[in-house]
């Protein structure tokens, strides 16, 4: 089940928000003051929301669950047998199902005689293992106290709205509101207009984006490429895959908020970025921060072969994203870049003027997401051969229409990439204070298009994944 | 606090709105925009919620058949559109995209009443399954409404031509010694009325033609439409909403048809003219272009006058994969069936592609032709009853028997092969013509 389909919109969520609440109400009466229904009904449709894709798949998850449940309190007790133990479990798990298969089938190609097992991917898996290993470290390092109540160290690995694409959550944000939350009409507010933003984001803009980036990139498409065709495709690949994967953060934050936990933002406007390492501190920064403290730091960071260490989280970054060897590239690609700029670009950066810098870091993200779109290199190597007008055709009908077709649709789409929240509040603050009336109507009038223009676009969509479930 | 309470309870109210109208209001079971029908709610078996199937299901099955479904998606076409910059010269292309689980087809078979003696078309369904659909490769919508035309690409993929040709020869030398055999190959809008500057999106058809011609045996006469619907670009000979061409066209190629087959086909003023007002046809659906559906045109359709005929129908029963489970008994019916709205106008013809129809005339002429067709070819029998003394129609996803002992036993003298162009390259065509001659 994703946020955008409809039938989580109609049915999931509204029976969860009624059973919620009633659970809530019972919480109030404190007829059982240890136990908490919130979140056992939490728990409860968290597992629901998991079963409902991957109904076998949800007992590896319950079993990761308990085996970092007892591995997080051996670690309280003997430090760090456990942890190495944990890790290894963990890593395990990871590398079985989101690898082994991949490796089997290179070794196979390569002429060594293994059979290839066909596992299919368990959603979310890359993100609830990162969760579990942010989990032990931080109950190791006793920068959060252990948690001995296995339900809650359930409920805060499956809790649905960040468990199968992030934002990577550590235990240490939600620990306290796990079992001390409070929701206001604020946060209720706050939340439901995120929410609805994320939705507009990935039905609004991303699914359509999605249209143009399919039709150019793929099948037929992608045979007949021009170079327009190309800079095209990727480019709104580019917006595709900010409002689609913000999108879900949106949403997941916001359904958070609505139930008192409060997750870190995951995306600063990265393609508003000065430099590759600044777009790096913007996107997906949940990932960011979990490799920068949990491997980067630790093989020594900046002190001692920092070269080694980029090179490391690089590579792991990219084919954390994926069992093909694109993503690994990608992530070569961006290690060397990180590092060659912190020798060059960032100690002169003040003196290069911004819009250069914009366009520079826009440049080598849009060609980063050329390596990333396609884990076929033959496939690849055809685009890039497009990209850089090594074929006939430089414009086709196809590309050029699709600017037009969906002309609105890129201004808004470029638009909405810029901090333009901010900007306005920094606007609309500089003359008076905004009434709370008039936000009130423009919130409300907001909701309602947001709501009304995402369901009418959800009504056969085709398109409709997130992106990022099947990392 | 107290305008972050009326937001909540406002948003809130809109969901329930939504849950109510999702949740409680009867779902839709038919698509007359989509041409298709919708989901139903799986069947559960154990197995298939253990696989994830059953679920995946029902959350399909909610998201394809909510209320008023038909209504919500021209609210997402009307947005859509908005998107575009608008021009007034548009010419807009439409990328095929991944279909639903139950497939739109090209062509549709209404479902008849018997009201009174007349049989009315009262809705759409699904006729044919996936292989002979023809292949939606995208779409081409050229200007704006009121009189935007939508036009299927054409991209040949499958190089379905070299076993069409041979199968063509191979009932040539089949039925050679006791009937002509005639190949009509019928070309697709897209090659009269594609812009220039959207070539590029489609294939072009005339050498694929030629290529075909040159491979049918010279003793299988030749129907070549290519120049004489060439001729007639500036008339309505092409639907501008549906796939198919429009009656008009297939006049000019009965008429083509005629001339290689050495029969009188009458003047177009000879037959009577009626008409379907405000017809949208098929390619509204493919293209989900606004522009399309506001661009309603007339449905021009020309019955034989002064012509006497039967027509006697075999019609197949068809399960819910559109697969052949029986076969009615032959009963008599109108060949030009009245339809009820717009929107089924093209089976105006028979009625649907899923029967053998057998037509009797008054004709003194002493051949009896057999039409072996996909939908495009519906159009052309009405032109020649005052030419055969019998015409058989069958459509070559619709025929369960051996074609050898059907052209015998009803002493056919002429076969005419027609099909458009797509059907011909997608490679189904010829495989089930082959078919028939093995039964």
């Amino acid at each position: 089940m994703v946020f955008s389909d409809l039938f989580f919109l109609f049915v999931f969520l509204p029976v969860f928000a009624l059973s919620y609440l009633l659970a809530a109400w019972v919480d109030r009466r404190k007829t059982m003051p240890s136990f908490s229904w919130r979140n056992a009904m939490l728990v409860l449709f968290s597992l629901i929301f998991y079963a409902w894709g991957e109904p076998v798949y949800v007992l590896l998850m319950l079993s990761s669950v308990v085996v970092n449940y007892f591995v997080g309190l051996g670690i309280a007790q003997k430090g760090k047998p456990f942890l190495v133990f944990g890790l290894v479990f963990n890593l395990g798990v990871l590398a079985t199902f989101k690898y082994l298969s991949f490796f089997c089938a290179e070794l196979l190609s390569l002429g060594v005689p293994v059979s290839v097992p066909r596992i299919a991917l368990p959603i979310g898996i890359s993100f609830y293992t990162f969760q579990s290993i942010s989990y032990l470290i931080d109950v190791y390092r006793r920068t959060t106290p252990v948690q001995r109540s296995f339900k809650n160290l359930l409920l805060y690995i499956s809790m649905f709205p960040q468990l199968i694409a992030g934002p990577i959550v550590r235990y240490g944000t939600v620990a306290h509101e796990i079992n001390d939350r409070h929701v206001n009409s604020e946060d209720l507010a706050e939340g439901m207009m995120r929410f609805l933003r994320g939705l507009g984001k990935k039905v609004i803009l991303a699914n359509q984006l999605s249209e143009i980036s399919t039709q150019l990139l793929t099948g037929s498409g992608l045979e007949n490429l021009s170079t327009v065709g190309s800079w095209v495709g990727i480019v709104a690949f580019t917006f595709q895959i900010y409002f689609d994967f913000s999108g879900y953060s949106d949403m997941a934050i916001g359904i958070g908020r609505c139930l008192g936990f409060h997750f870190n933002e995951n995306f600063d406007h990265p393609y508003c970025c000065v430099s590759i390492t600044d777009f790096w501190r913007r996107w997906h920064i949940s990932l960011g921060t979990f490799f920068r403290d949990y491997l980067y730091i630790p093989m020594g960071g900046n002190r001692r072969h920092q070269a080694l260490n980029i090179m490391v989280v690089w590579m792991l970054t990219g084919f954390w994203h994926g069992a093909s060897w694109n993503f690994l590239l990608w992530g070569i690609f961006y290690g060397i870049i990180v590092m060659v700029e912190k020798y060059t670009l960032l100690k002169v950066i003040k003196r290069i003027p911004q819009v250069l810098l914009h366009l520079y870091s826009l440049l080598l993200v849009v060609i980063g997401w050329g390596i990333f779109y396609f884990e076929d290199f033959g496939q690849m190597k055809q685009f890039f051969r497009a990209f850089f007008g090594r074929v006939e055709a430089f414009s086709d009908f196809a590309a050029v229409n699709t600017l037009s077709s969906y002309g609105w649709l890129w201004v808004v789409a470029i638009i909405f990439s810029m901090p333009l929240r901010e900007w306005l509040n920094r606007w609309v603050s500089r003359w008076q204070k905004p009434r709370p009336v008039l936000l009130l109507v423009t919130r409300s009038v907001l909701a309602f298009l947001l709501l009304s223009a995402s369901v009418a676009l959800l009504v056969g969509a085709t398109n409709n994944a997130f992106l990022y479930t099947r990392f | 606090m107290r305008h972050n309470r009326f937001l909540v309870a406002f948003i809130t109210l809109m969901m329930a709105a939504f849950v109510v109208v999702f949740c409680t209001l009867p779902r839709s079971r038919y698509s007359e925009l989509e041409k298709r029908d919708l989901l139903r709610f799986p069947n559960f078996s154990w197995q298939s919620l253990r696989e994830g199937n059953f679920t995946q299901k029902v959350s399909n099955w909610f998201s394809d058949s909510e209320p008023f479904r038909d209504v919500l998606m021209r609210g997402s076409m009307e947005l859509k559109s908005q998107m575009a910059f608008k021009t007034k010269s548009a010419v807009t292309f439409h990328a095929a995209q991944e279909e639903p689980e139950t497939t739109m087809v090209m062509d549709s078979l209404p479902k008849e009443v018997e009201l009174g003696d007349q049989r009315v078309i009262e809705e759409f369904h699904n006729s044919v399954n996936a292989n002979a659909k023809m292949e939606n490769a995208g779409v081409i919508v050229v200007g704006n409404s009121p009189s935007a035309r939508a036009l299927m690409a054409f991209k040949n993929k499958n190089k379905g031509e070299k076993p069409f040709a041979e199968v063509v020869n191979a009932y040539q030398k089949t039925f050679g010694s006791v009937a002509n055999v005639y190949c009509m190959i019928i070309p697709t809008a897209v090659e009269y009325y594609c812009p220039v500057n959207a070539e590029s999106c489609t294939d072009p058809e005339f050498p694929v033609l030629t290529e075909l011609y040159s491979l049918i045996d010279s003793a299988v006469y030749v129907v070549d439409l290519y120049r004489v619907l060439g001729e007639h670009v500036d008339e309505d000979i092409y639907l501008r909403t549906d796939h198919h061409w429009a009656p008009l066209g297939a006049y000019y190629a009965a008429r083509q048809f005629a001339l290689v087959a050495d029969v009188e086909v009458p003047e177009l003023v000879n037959f009577e003219a009626d008409t379907i007002k405000n017809y949208v046809g098929s390619m509204y659906g493919f293209s989900k272009d606004v522009n399309v559906k506001k661009s309603p045109e007339d449905f021009v359709y020309y019955k034989p006058r002064g012509i006497e005929y039967t027509t006697t129908y075999r019609k197949y029963d068809l399960d819910e994969d559109f697969q052949i489970v029986g076969e009615e008994k032959p009963h008599q019916g109108d060949f030009f069936v009245k339809v009820s709205g717009s929107s089924s106008a093209y089976c105006t013809f028979m009625g649907s592609d899923a029967r053998i129809t057998q037509v009797k005339t008054a004709s003194d002429c002493p051949r009896r032709l057999l039409v072996m067709k996909d939908s495009f070819g519906n159009a052309i029998p009405g032109y020649l009853f005052g030419s055969f003394e019998e015409v058989h129609v069958i459509d070559f996803r619709y025929f369960t028997y051996n074609i050898k002992d059907y052209v015998e036993e009803h002493s056919i003298t002429d076969i005419l092969i027609a099909n458009n162009i797509s059907h011909v390259c997608s490679g189904a065509a010829g495989a089930y013509y082959s078919k028939f001659l093995k039964k």
